[in-house]
C-alpha cells in the first residue's frame, strides 16, 4: 500500500497525466474544499512543495508533498513555476531543476480551483452566478442572487457554457461552477446569444431567472451534444431531442446504437454525419470528395454493422438519436 | 420548484458521503485497484507491486527474521525491527498485516510500526502468518498467536518489558489481532497491555448496514470482503460453525481483554462491525476508545496520508499508544 502512496505522490513524471490532474481537483472544488486541501491536491500530485500566496491578504500557505504545513518563504524572489490567480493571488510550486511534465497543469487547476474557492467564500458576483443556477440552493436564496444580479426582472436570461479554461465566450455576470462531469464557465446572458466562433458552447433554454438552474441543465447538455464540427449548440434548437438527451442521461447503462456508433472508425462516421447532413447519397458524396457510387457502396455495409438502414426515415432518426447518445457517452464534458 | 441538474446524483444507494479531499484520491486509486476484488484475482494481487515495502521505510531501523514454530509446530518467519543501535528495555509491538486474509506480507503496513519503533522506542515483532485460502482458518490465527508466544517468550533478549507489550494490526490484521487477543484471554496468555484495531475486518456474516452501503464503491467492497472470508472460512462462512477467534465479532463476552483502541471510516463496510465492537467491550465492563472518521474509505490513512483527516486519523491513534505504554 506503501507503493500506492508512491504513485500518487509524483504522477508519472515522463506522461501527462492530464485528466487525474483535472479529475482530482474537480473533486476538491465540487466538495467545497479550502485552500488548504487545494494546496495539498498540488503538491502530492506534483510531489513538490506547493504555496499560495493570498491576494487579499498577506497570508502565505505552504505545503509538503506528505501534506505537512511549512513556514511562509518568498515566493516572488524565486524562479519556482508560478501562476497567478484571476483574483489576484499567486500560486506556485516549488520546483527546483526541470519542471516534471505535469507541473503546468497542476499549477493551472491549482490557480482555477483557488479562484473559485476565493469567490465562494467572497459573497461576490461569482458566488451570486453559481447560486442562481444552483438547483439545490434555496428558492430565496436564488432570488436574493438573482436580485444582486440585477436579473430579478429580466424575461428573457439564460445560462451560457463553455470549459472552463478559457476566457467567457459572451459578456455577462460569469463564475466557473463545479458539476459531476467537471468545472464549466457559466455565463448569464439577457437575451440572443452570439457565441464567437471556434468556441465550444452550449447555449441553455432561455426564460425568467428563476428558471435558471433548467437553463444550466439544458446549457450542459448542449454543450455535452457538441462535437468538433459543430461548436455550439443551443438547446433552444434541439426540440423534444433535448428531452431525449436529458432521459438518456439519466440512465447508466449505455444504449447499444450508441456504442455501436462510438466503436465506428472516423470515416464511417464522416460518411453517416455527411448522409444525415446532406440528405441525399450525391449531396453527400459531393460534400466528402467522393463517388457517390462509392458512398452508397459504404452505406450499405454500414447498414450491415448498425443493423439498420440510416437512408430510410425510420433509420435516419434512429441515427440522429444514436449519435446524440454517443456524444452524451463521452466522459467528462466530452 | 423542483428541477433536477446534472449534479444531482442519478443514481446512488444511501451511503455517508466520502470526505472531500478523500474522494479526490479515490478518484486515481480507481484506476490503479478495483473496488471490488474476487477469488480469481487473488494471484494477481499477491503479484502485484502494491504491497510491497521499499526500503526508504526502514531507514533508522535494522530488521532481522527469525524462523520460529507457527502454528502446529510448523516453521514461519517473524522479523524484529527496532532503532538503529537500540540498547535496554521497552514496549513491544506484536504486528499483524493486513490484506484481507488472502494478500500481503508482514510488512504491509509497516510504515506506522516504525513511526511508533522510533517514538517510543520500542520493538516490533511483525508475523508472516500463512494466508488463505491455501491455509483456511485456524492458520492464520494460530500463526499469529504462536507469533505473540514466542515473542512474549523471548521478551528479555529482544528487549522488551513484558508488561507494555501491546498487539497491533490493520484491517484484515486487525481481526487476527483481535482473535490473538481473545486466543490470550482464554489460553491464559501472553498478557498483553493494549490492542490496536485499525479498521478491523471481524465479522463474517455479510448483515450490517455498511457492507450494503459499500457495495462496488470505494476501497475493499462487499464483494472484497466476502471473497476474503470466503477464502479464509470456505463453506462455513455465515453459519454457526465459525470460532469467535476467527471472527472476533461473534464473541459475546469480550469481558477480561486488554484495553482496546478501535477506528474505522465511516464510509467502509467494516463501520457497524467495528462499532458494535466497541460497544460489546463497553457492554461487558471493558476499556475501548472508538473513532469513527467521516466520510473515511478503507484504509485511507495509508492510501492518501497527506489529507487532513489521515493525519487527524495517525494521530489519535498515536496518542492512545503513548498512554497506554506511557511514555
Amino acid at each position: 500500500m506503501q507503493e500506492l502512496v508512491g504513485r500518487l505522490t509524483a504522477l508519472d513524471p515522463e506522461a501527462s497525466e492530464t485528466l487525474k490532474v483535472v479529475s482530482y481537483f474537480d473533486a476538491l472544488v465540487a466538495g467545497g474544499v479550502g485552500p488548504d486541501s487545494l494546496l495539498r491536491g498540488a503538491a502530492v500530485l506534483s510531489g513538490a512543495v506547493a504555496g499560495y500566496a493570498a491576494g487579499s491578504s498577506s497570508r502565505v500557505t505552504r505545503v509538503a508533498p506528505d501534506g505537512e504545513p511549512l513556514g511562509a518563504t518568498d515566493a516572488a524572489a524565486s524562479d519556482w513555476p508560478s501562476r497567478e490567480t484571476s483574483d489576484g493571488s499567486l500560486v506556485w510550486l516549488e520546483r527546483t531543476g526541470q519542471a516534471h511534465a505535469n507541473d503546468a497543469m497542476v499549477l493551472e487547476r491549482l490557480a482555477l480551483a483557488v479562484a473559485i474557492t476565493s469567490a465562494r467564500r467572497s459573497n461576490t458576483a461569482d458566488a451570486a452566478v453559481e447560486v442562481v443556477v444552483t438547483a439545490g440552493a434555496a428558492a430565496s436564496e436564488r432570488a436574493v442572487a438573482a436580485t444582486k444580479l440585477r436579473l430579478d426582472c429580466a424575461p428573457d436570461v439564460r445560462v451560457v457554457v463553455s470549459l472552463p479554461d478559457g476566457p467567457p465566450p459572451v459578456d455577462g455576470p460569469t463564475a466557473v461552477v463545479a458539476t459531476a462531469r467537471g468545472l464549466v464557465r457559466v455565463v448569464l446572458v439577457d437575451g440572443p446569444v452570439a457565441v464567437p466562433p471556434g468556441v465550444r458552447a452550449g447555449i441553455g433554454l432561455g426564460g425568467a431567472a428563476d428558471r435558471l438552474p433548467e437553463s444550466f441543465a439544458s446549457a450542459l447538455i448542449a454543450l455535452r451534444l457538441g462535437t468538433s464540427s459543430q461548436h455550439v449548440v443551443d438547446a433552444a434548437g434541439l426540440g423534444a431531442l433535448l428531452l431525449v438527451a436529458e432521459a438518456a442521461d439519466r440512465h447508466d447503462e449505455q444504449h447499444p446504437d450508441a456504442s455501436t456508433l462510438a466503436a465506428l472508425d472516423p470515416r464511417a462516421l464522416a460518411v453517416l454525419d455527411a448522409f444525415a447532413d446532406a440528405g441525399s447519397v450525391r449531396q453527400a458524396a459531393s460534400a466528402l470528395g467522393m463517388h457517390h457510387s462509392s458512398v452508397q457502396a459504404r452505406l450499405d455495409a454500414l447498414t450491415e454493422t448498425l443493423g439498420y438502414d440510416p437512408r430510410t426515415p425510420t433509420g435516419r432518426t434512429r441515427f440522429a438519436l444514436a449519435r446524440a447518445l454517443a456524444a452524451l457517452q463521452r466522459p467528462g464534458l466530452g | 420548484m423542483t428541477i433536477t441538474t446534472p449534479e444531482t446524483p442519478q443514481k446512488q444507494t444511501r451511503r455517508p458521503p466520502f470526505d472531500p479531499e478523500l474522494e479526490a484520491v479515490l478518484g486515481i486509486l480507481g484506476a490503479q485497484m478495483p473496488s471490488a476484488i474476487t477469488p480469481e484475482m487473488i494471484p494477481l494481487m499477491r503479484g502485484g507491486a502494491l504491497l510491497e515495502a521499499s526500503d526508504e521505510l526502514f531507514a533508522g531501523v535494522t530488521r532481522r527474521d527469525v524462523t520460529i514454530p507457527g502454528y502446529n509446530g510448523d516453521e514461519i518467519i517473524v522479523t524484529v525491527i527496532e532503532r538503529d543501535g537500540r540498547t535496554g528495555t521497552g514496549p513491544g509491538i506484536f504486528h499483524t498485516h493486513g490484506g484481507g486474509m488472502i494478500i500481503g506480507d508482514r510488512f504491509v503496513g509497516i510504515a506506522a510500526m516504525i513511526d511508533w519503533v522510533l517514538r517510543f522506542d520500542a520493538v516490533c515483532v511483525t508475523v508472516e502468518y500463512r494466508l488463505a485460502p491455501e491455509f483456511p482458518d485456524p492458520f492464520p490465527v494460530e500463526d499469529c498467536y504462536a507469533g505473540l508466544v514466542w515473542t512474549a517468550e523471548h521478551a528479555e533478549e529482544l528487549g522488551i518489558d513484558p508488561g507494555r507489550l501491546i498487539i497491533a494490526g490493520a484491517s484484515a490484521g486487525g481481526g487476527l489481532a483481535a482473535g490473538t487477543a481473545l486466543l490470550a484471554r482464554d489460553r491464559s496468555g501472553p498478557a498483553l497491555a493494549g490492542q490496536v484495531l485499525i479498521y478491523p475486518m471481524i465479522d463474517d456474516r455479510d448483515e450490517s448496514v455498511s457492507t450494503a452501503q459499500i457495495d462496488g464503491v470505494g476501497v475493499w467492497d462487499r464483494t472484497s470482503n466476502i471473497t476474503g472470508w470466503s477464502a479464509l472460512l470456505g463453506d462455513r462462512r455465515g453459519t454457526d460453525d465459525v470460532s469467535i477467534y476467527a471472527a472476533p465479532s461473534r464473541a459475546t463476552d469480550l469481558s477480561n481483554l486488554p484495553p482496546a483502541f478501535i477506528d474505522c471510516g465511516s464510509a467502509e463496510v467494516f463501520r457497524d462491525e467495528d462499532v458494535a465492537y466497541a460497544s460489546q467491550i463497553w457492554a461487558d465492563g471493558g476499556h475501548a476508545e472508538l473513532h469513527v472518521w467521516p466520510g473515511g474509505f478503507h484504509g485511507f490513512d495509508m492510501m492518501a496520508p497527506h489529507t487532513a483527516l489521515a493525519k487527524a486519523m495517525v494521530e489519535a491513534r498515536t496518542q492512545w499508544v503513548a498512554r497506554i505504554l506511557g511514555v
